[in-house]
């Protein structure tokens, strides 16, 4: 008997991880054991009272305090009733009636058939001690025998038994009749509506079967059921279980054999659930070890990893010194086996966060092909289990899963795993993954000479529609500490976002910890590929080195969220830009995600060789997000064919949806040929964007002196074909003495000076890979300026240029010039010009009202460019005397006659002009030449005398007027009147009269400045016109003649009768 | 002097008249003013 | 107020008043030296045919006068254009000039 008590004490729940179902069973045999304890019980106390009142006495020798009354005691039968044993108030076993049949054999009376009608028992069980209060010392007397069924002859009639146990009431019943140790068969129910222990609860647990006993071995068979079976803390529940149990033990108690069937409703272990389970389990306990073979099979499994329509498994479990070692072998075949939901969840996931790149597609074919797979799948593996104190060890000798189609999706061979306590588990084993549309993975897993594992492993490629990836090799190593270290190459191909890759080469390197998450690439990494494809750039055959920061990895991954950190210490890539030719040279280059983007010294040439657009960015940064923006600074972009380069470049730049915009920037625009055609301006506020190879830019470009803005540019460019045009609007540029020409352009000093106006225009430079073409027009409502001739004022009207940057215009471009002083101020004329190269101007023609007449310039071709001697020819037509005489104030004459001629006019580089060979011839029929005012020259000679009375009034047929000299100095003038008569209001005189009708050749040689001429007439007549000499330092103020004023000048000679005049031309 | 005769062509008057009048003393002070205005170009 | 390019060339010699009112290289013309001189000579023109203008003279006699009242004006260092036509290092001692030019 104690042995029994031995061994429910004992059989505390064993730790076996994996039979965990099993724990359990073992309880429903421990209520079994219990129920046949109190029958032996019963069945072994009536025995002893056969005798007279055999029962009565054997009470008393037991010392059993217990009344009872007798109803009949016969000689072959007796008949207690009402026995009560123990305290009366709380008897421990009643029993209604008790019917001891007597036989007598040799040796005196032999107790028979003892027939307990409604005992009673009532017990407890607490804390492994079974007792039922007063008939403790008779159960647990020592007989000296080895434990056995006792051989009475018993019947029971509704016996029952209440049990208080720690777990909860059990109550007991059992019918039965036969000798106990030999042929009893009878009825046990036992029923505990709830049952709490060792941190699970049972509900509605029932036993009920049929008690045999054969040869001395007690055998039952029945059901052993439980509405619902729970154990929160292993997360276990098991729904209407129920168990046909069917065994017994030996005679000494000391085997116990048995089969049992089980079958459950859903039941869920540690997460996994299980549509139902049924199974058969044959078993045998000796020698505190248990021995058994079992089949089980569940429906609708399903775990976390993986999920099964039914899986079946079959071996043998044997268990040592009470489970300390326990072995299990299993057979397992399974069908419709599928991924696991979390893990098809976590790849839904990963597909999405891959989204767009070569990644997405894979992860999409695998799960489709599992899912397609996993219809008809069919799992095959030997799985054994040892487990002997702390160290339990897993070994599946093979294990294929084979898939629908017939592939073997996933085989195990020689897989090991093991776990000692606490420490990570250790695994080994090859590992081979297949199946049509599915990736081919081998690897290999052994134990390094350290004793850590080493798992080697290759991907053949998989690819999908032109996504593709293969890992030529991987080995992972796991430390003692259980972290992971590995380390490989990836070949992979496909999208990427915004762009794709092809034959990517990436070195794996990196280790992983539960604590410490992962990190990748510790060291610089040298990551090679066939072709980049981003937006419109392509780049061929490239490698690329990327370092982590100092001390840290490239990639981490872990509980702050995916971070990665790279840089470069230099870029040199080469390829296509929307196939224009591109070179991408940098110094260090840092990107970080979530983070920045830094780029020292980038060198992006972009085009043909000869023909390139280059961009120096001295540095550059940006943050990566959405889109990637940033600012620049310092950067110089040359476009081939724009000739103007923009220096100092800084301002923002953003890329999104592959469209780059660069907004807000300032930069310097100067002149790139060496002739420096106009010099450096600003700029500020200007924005480019290129968005499939077409580029448009638009900028206000600032003299930075004055700040003023000179021009507006609009600028298009298609990469593809390199053509595109700029468009350049002046907006009312104002030149004053805050903005001059020569600040513009260095071409412009020396040649235009003092320019005050406002000049409006429009240009066009268009270019294409060939040539470029320029046009524009430029105008102004009112000019001035000063040029080597002297000072224009208010020049109007448009020029229109058909080369604008070699400054070369239309023909016929025609000017209004409201003056122009060479000298002499010429008033409203108009010129008609062209000019070539921006230095050659060829005057058509000018056109002046001078003097009632008109004075035409005739066409004539001048250089800008180099100081030279110009010569013009002026044509004087309808010169009208009257009116020269008016314009020139020159109150007291007057004169009439229409003259015209042409004054020849050379300009020397200084900018002198000088009349050669001028003439002008009065038209037919003459004139009158008068002078009203007084004749106050003494010193004149007498034929001077005469010549000025006969000017009084003359009549002339002809006259001839020859100019010759300075036009700013020095005028030889030469007058030849013919036909002279004497005017009507001539004075008549004696020597008049006679000469009166004598045709008079008046030749009158003036030799005095142009300007002087007139002055000086003036002078004659107009006193005020005179300075006071005194004031002009002449006379000191005393009125003495100062020595300087000692006039040099030889005196006026006035030959009379000089050589023949020279001939008039 | 002048010879009158009955010639038989014009009578032929040739009279060269040299002004030059020394107007340098007028200007001095005017264009002492001038250069002192225009003093950035002198 | 002069530019500080003029003051320069001025002062190292390179250029020089001539007779005539204008400003003259000294040696050889620099490409921008003689940019510099010709914008200074325009303005100088501009002046004077403005003033000649109103004050009833010729612009050569304006800016001859001019001119003998720039030489006068040099200081020591400076070049000028003497009567002969030769250029003169302006010393301490009055420049020789042309004889007309006044006081």
């Amino acid at each position: 008997m104690a042995q029994a008590e031995d061994d429910i004490s004992e059989t505390d729940p064993f730790d076996a991880p994996v039979p965990r179902r099993s724990r359990w069973i073992l309880r429903v045999l421990i209520a079994l054991v219990l129920a046949i304890v109190v029958i032996v019980t019963a069945a072994w106390f009536s025995r002893e009272q056969i005798a007279e009142n055999l029962i009565g006495d054997q009470l008393e020798q037991l010392g059993l305090p217990a009344t009872y009354d007798i109803e009949r005691v016969g000689t072959n039968q007796q008949v207690l009733t009402n026995i009560v044993i123990g305290d009366p108030a709380r008897p421990d076993l009643t029993i209604e009636r008790i019917v001891v049949d007597i036989d007598y054999g040799l040796s005196g009376p032999i107790i028979g058939l003892i027939t307990l009608n409604k005992a009673r028992a009532f017990g407890s069980y607490r804390d492994g001690v079974l007792s039922f209060g007063a008939l403790d010392p008779v159960l647990s007397r020592d007989t000296g025998e080895p434990p056995a069924l006792p051989d009475i002859e018993l019947e029971l009639i509704d016996a029952r038994a209440l049990v208080e146990t720690d777990f909860g009431p059990v109550g007991l019943k059992a019918e039965g009749k036969g000798p106990l140790d030999d042929g009893f068969a009878g009825i046990l129910a036992a029923t505990a509506p709830e049952l709490d222990g060792g941190g699970c609860s049972a509900r509605g647990a029932t036993l009920y079967g049929a008690i045999t006993s054969q040869d001395g071995k007690p055998r039952f068979a029945g059901p052993v059921r439980a509405a619902e079976l729970s154990c929160p803390e292993q997360q276990v529940s098991v729904k209407n279980a129920a168990v046909q149990i069917e065994g017994g033990s030996d005679a000494g108690f000391t085997v116990f054999d048995g089969e049992a069937r089980l079958a459950t409703g859903a039941a869920s272990i540690a997460g996994n659930a299980v549509g139902g389970l049924n199974g058969t389990f044959r078993a045998s306990w000796r020698d505190r070890g248990l021995n058994g073979t079992y089949s089980l099979a569940a429906r609708s499994l399903g775990t976390a990893q993986l999920g099964a329509a039914l899986v079946t498994a079959e071996g043998a479990i044997r268990g040592r010194d009470g489970f300390e070692q326990v072995e299990l072998t299993a057979d397992v075949e399974g069908n419709g086996v599928r991924l696991g939901d979390t893990v098809d969840r976590s790849l839904a996931e990963f597909t999405a966060t891959a989204e767009g790149t070569f990644a997405a597609p894979l992860i999409a074919k695998m799960r489709g092909a599992m899912r397609r797979e996993s219809r008809g799948s069919r799992l095959a593996a030997q799985v054994n289990l040892r487990q002997s104190g702390e160290i339990t060890s897993v070994v599946i000798p093979q294990a294929i899963l084979t898939g629908g189609g017939g592939g073997n999706l996933l085989s195990l061979s020689r897989f090991q795993f093991s776990t000692a306590g606490a420490g990570t588990p250790k695994l080994s084993g090859n590992l081979v993954t297949g199946g049509t549309g599915l990736p081919r993975i081998s690897g290999r897993m052994e134990r390094s000479a350290r004793g850590n594992l080493i798992f080697r492993m290759r991907m053949a490629e998989y690819s999908e529609g032109d996504s593709s990836v293969a890992i030529p090799e991987l080995v992972l190593l796991q430390g003692s500490n259980g972290a992971f270290g590995f380390s490989g190459n990836a070949l992979a191909s496909g999208p990427l976002p915004g762009g794709s890759i092809r034959a990517l080469a990436l070195p794996i390197s990196g280790n992983y910890s539960a604590r410490g998450g992962l990190s990748m690439w510790r060291e610089c990494t040298k990551v090679g590929f066939a072709k980049l494809e981003l937006a419109n750039l392509v780049v061929e055959r490239q490698a690329l080195t990327l370092c982590p920061a100092a001390g840290q990895a490239i990639l981490r991954a872990g509980a702050g969220g995916l971070q990665i950190a790279a840089g470069t210490p230099s870029l040199d890539l080469v390829g296509t830009l929307a196939d224009t030719p591109i070179r991408i040279a940098s110094g260090p280059v840092g990107a970080a995600y979530p983070g920045a983007l830094s780029a020292k010294d980038l060198d992006v040439t972009l085009g043909a060789a000869d023909s390139a657009n280059r961009f120096t960015i001295a540095n550059l940064d940006a943050v990566i997000g959405e889109n990637i923006a940033g600012r620049f600074s310092d950067a110089d972009i040359r476009l081939f064919s724009v000739p103007i380069d923009l220096t100092g470049t800084s301002g923002a730049w953003d890329y999104t949806g592959g469209v780059l915009t660069l907004s807000d920037s300032a930069f310097t625009a100067t002149d790139r040929s060496e002739a420096q055609r106009f010099k450096p301006l600003l700029s500020s506020g200007a924005r480019l964007t290129l968005a499939d190879s077409i580029v448009l830019a638009s900028a206000r470009l600032r003299e930075p002196t004055s700040g003023r803005e000179v021009v507006r540019v609009a600028i298009r460019h298609d990469l593809s074909n390199a053509s595109g045009f700029a468009d350049l609007v002046v907006d009312s540029l104002l030149f004053d003495d805050v903005l001059q020409p020569e600040q513009l352009s260095e071409y412009a000093k020396g040649v235009i000076a003092n320019a005050e106006g406002v000049i409006t225009g429009t240009g066009r430079i268009v270019w294409n890979s060939e040539d470029v073409t320029s046009s524009g027009q430029f105008s102004s409502d009112s000019f001035d300026f000063a040029a080597a001739f002297g000072p224009v004022k208010g020049a109007s009207g448009t020029v229109r240029f058909t080369d604008l940057l070699n400054l070369t215009t239309a023909p016929k471009q025609i000017l209004q010039v409201a003056s122009i002083n060479p000298g002499i101020e010429v008033k409203d004329g108009e010129v008609l010009f062209s000019m070539r190269e921006g230095t050659i101007v060829s005057v058509l023609g000018g056109r002046w009202p001078f003097m009632g007449g008109t004075l035409l310039l005739e066409p004539v071709e001048l250089n800008l460019g180099e100081p030279e001697v110009r010569a013009y020819v002026l044509t004087i037509q309808g010169l009208d005397a009257a009116q020269f005489i008016s314009q020139m104030e020159l109150g007291n004459l007057s004169a009439t006659g229409t003259f015209d001629g042409e004054i020849p006019l050379v300009f020397d580089a200084m900018g002198n002009g000088s009349i050669r060979g001028g003439w002008l011839v009065a038209r037919p029929p003459g004139g009158n030449l008068s002078y009203v005012g007084e004749l106050t020259y003494e010193d004149m000679t007498p034929i001077v005398n005469f010549a000025f009375d006969a000017l009084r009034s003359l009549d002339y047929k002809e006259m001839r007027i020859g100019m010759e000299g300075s036009l700013s100095g020095e005028l030889v003038t030469k007058v030849r009147f013919d036909g002279v008569r004497q005017g009507s209001d001539a004075k008549r005189n004696f020597f008049t009269r006679q000469i009166d009708d004598l045709p008079i050749r008046f030749n009158v040689n003036i030799r005095a400045p142009f300007y002087q001429l007139i002055t000086s007439v003036k002078a004659m007549y107009d006193p005020a016109f005179i300075k006071d000499p005194r004031d002009l330092g002449l006379i000191s103020a005393e009125g003495s003649m100062t020595s300087a004023t000692a006039p040099q000048q030889p005196p006026v000679q006035l030959p009379v009768q000089g050589p023949e005049s020279e001939k008039m031309p | 002097c002048i010879s009158v005769n009955a010639p038989e062509g014009p009578i032929v008057i040739e009279l060269n008249i040299n002004i030059r009048q020394e107007v340098i003393y007028r200007l001095a002070e005017d264009a002492g003013n001038t250069i002192e205005e225009n003093a950035d170009i002198f | 107020q002069r530019d500080p390019a003029y003051e320069q060339a001025r002062s190292s010699g390179k250029v020089g008043e001539k007779m005539d009112g204008y400003l003259g290289i000294v040696g050889s013309a620099a490409p921008d030296l003689q940019r510099l001189v010709n914008d200074i000579n325009i303005k100088r023109r501009a002046v004077y045919a403005e003033k000649a203008q109103a004050a009833n003279a010729t612009l050569e006699e304006y800016a001859l006068t001019a001119g003998c009242l720039a030489i006068a004006r040099t200081s020591p260092g400076e070049k000028y254009q003497a009567p002969d036509g030769s250029w003169q290092t302006r010393t301490s001692s009055p420049p020789l000039r042309d004889s007309r030019c006044p006081a």
